[in-house]
């Protein structure tokens, strides 16, 4: 019998996979297992392929989902995104007639027409163009597109307003801010607002023509800019990264607890150093609200 | 313009009833999902961003779901969709060309014994395999879909599925058997593991 097992075994061999997959012909499948009742090497290997597929199914299993992220998912579902204006109730019909006003006068487009003023296509076209940078740039993009870009308000805060709004720590933001803006830009807009799910401080700046936002969010675990991206510039040892998507050009940094952002309609160079000139207030006016 | 209560009514309702049919059928599989992108992304940040867009996708599309199909292997295809959609940018190493030559030079492949090897060998044995070949085998090894589901997860024919599936787990066996060589663990010839070296 050991002649024809080693004969058996040319031809079982390359189907054994394919039986423990269950993906043969019952007369293969037939065959195979008479092989196995009578050959002890290829009843071997069966038990090790069974044994490593067992193991690989046992260690890939005890990965977990964070526990967050189905509440996160159900969020993107199920709720709208929280507007500019729905932390104050009182701000929503003005915030609709706003909207009309805008809707009408720039009739439905944005600029190129590309953008149109319902919530749905501004989430389609936010989630259209955010692929194309890493996810850490996504984060700032994202705020820049659905505030600034969509939330632009014609009437804007008084200084009073913007301070209060921004609260003790980081009002003292605005001034310096206002004092390193690339020229004919100023502050038109400081708040505190949520998108996703994701806390900012958030000012917007205006040339009367081009956009620009600083954005400071709180750093999540594992974020990182080095992860994804290649730092292209430093300013007092602080790592600076960039990229682009589209019409717009992102650059930020990091600090231990925040990711910081300039999101504009500049060119890439002219973003990038414009956020340059505003780090190392930024940078350390961060690092003492972290020390606090 | 005011619509009939009726209608307002009805809408509510079937909006509540698509909610309900998607936590049912859908949400259960949210483990499965993220331990897949783990392994197709490598790092956990991508690997729930593409979980978050995989059910975005599939509840702007969940109208064009059949209901008694299969909502897992649904998802696992909407899941891969996207993460291919960001290959280019998380995948920096070039996806092996299936060549003849390739699969005659892994003919020989030696078999592990995986009771020697530790978890963490075997995770990173899976992730170092060549995307293409890595999604078959955690198609089929892992998550124990059928050829057929495979292929239509991952839009390919049956036949690719499988030489993939083949090389995939030839190449996890020859990265395995390396890694237990490492460790000082032969391969007898009567089939049972010995360890070289001092005090073994």
């Amino acid at each position: 019998m050991t002649a024809s097992h080693t004969s058996d075994c040319g031809a079982i061999f390359p189907l054994l996979d394919r039986w423990l997959d269950r993906e043969l012909s019952p007369a293969e499948t037939s065959a195979v297992q008479i092989h196995l009742g009578d050959c002890p090497s290829c009843s071997a290997i069966v038990a090790r392929r069974t044994a490593l597929r067992h193991r690989l199914r046992g260690v890939a299993a005890a990965v977990e989902a964070p526990p967050d992220l189905a509440v996160k998912i159900r969020r993107q579902l199920y709720q709208p995104a929280p507007s500019f204006f729905s932390r104050n109730w009182l701000l929503a019909p003005v915030a609709a007639a706003l909207l009309l006003v805008l809707a009408i006068g720039l009739s439905t487009s944005y600029q190129r027409g590309g953008l149109r003023f319902t919530e749905e296509s501004q989430e389609f076209y936010i989630s259209s163009i955010s692929p194309q940078t890493v996810p850490v740039m996504r984060v700032g993009l994202q705020q820049h597109v659905h505030c600034a870009v969509f939330r632009k308000a014609s009437a804007f805060p008084s200084p009073a307003q913007m301070a209060e709004w921004l609260g003790p720590s980081f009002q003292k933001i605005i001034p310096v801010v206002e004092s390193h803006l690339p020229r004919g830009f100023h502050v038109v807009d400081a708040h505190r607002c949520t998108y996703h799910d994701r806390q900012y401080v958030h000012l917007a700046a205006t040339d009367g023509k081009r956009l620009l936002s600083l954005l400071i969010t709180d750093r999540e675990q594992g974020e990182a800019f080095e992860s994804d991206l290649r730092a292209v510039a430093a300013q007092s040892g602080v790592r600076l990264y960039s990229s682009g998507v589209q019409r717009f050009s992102l650059a930020g940094f990091e600090t231990p607890g925040h990711l910081v952002y300039l999101v504009s309609d500049l060119d890439n160079s002219d973003n990038l150093a414009a956020l340059k000139v505003l780090t190392p207030e930024i940078d350390s006016a961060l690092r003492r609200i972290e020390n606090t | 313009m005011q619509f009939p209560a009726s209608t307002k009514g009805s809408e509510a309702s079937s909006e509540v009833a698509r909610r309900q049919s998607f936590e049912a059928e859908a949400m259960p599989h949210l483990q499965d999902l993220f331990r897949a992108a783990m392994r197709l992304t490598g790092d956990r940040t991508r690997a729930e961003d593409a979980v978050q867009e995989a059910f975005l996708q599939a509840w702007k599309s969940f109208d064009r779901f059949e209901a008694g199909t299969n909502c897992r292997a649904w998802l696992f295809r909407i899941l891969f969709h996207c993460v291919h959609h960001h290959r280019r940018k998380w995948f920096r190493f070039p996806v092996l060309k299936e060549t003849e030559e390739f699969l005659e030079a892994n003919l020989p492949a030696p078999e592990p014994i995986p009771e020697q090897l530790r978890d963490d060998d075997i995770l990173r044995a899976l992730d170092q395999l060549a995307p293409d070949y890595r999604a078959v085998v955690l198609l089929v090894d892992v998550e124990e879909f059928a050829y057929k589901e495979a292929s239509e997860i991952l839009s390919i024919p049956i036949g690719t599925v499988m030489s993939r599936l083949s090389r995939g787990r030839k190449a996890l066996r020859e990265q395995l058997t390396s890694v237990a060589a490492a460790y000082g663990i032969s391969k007898p010839t009567d089939g049972q593991p010995t360890r070289r070296g001092a005090g073994q």
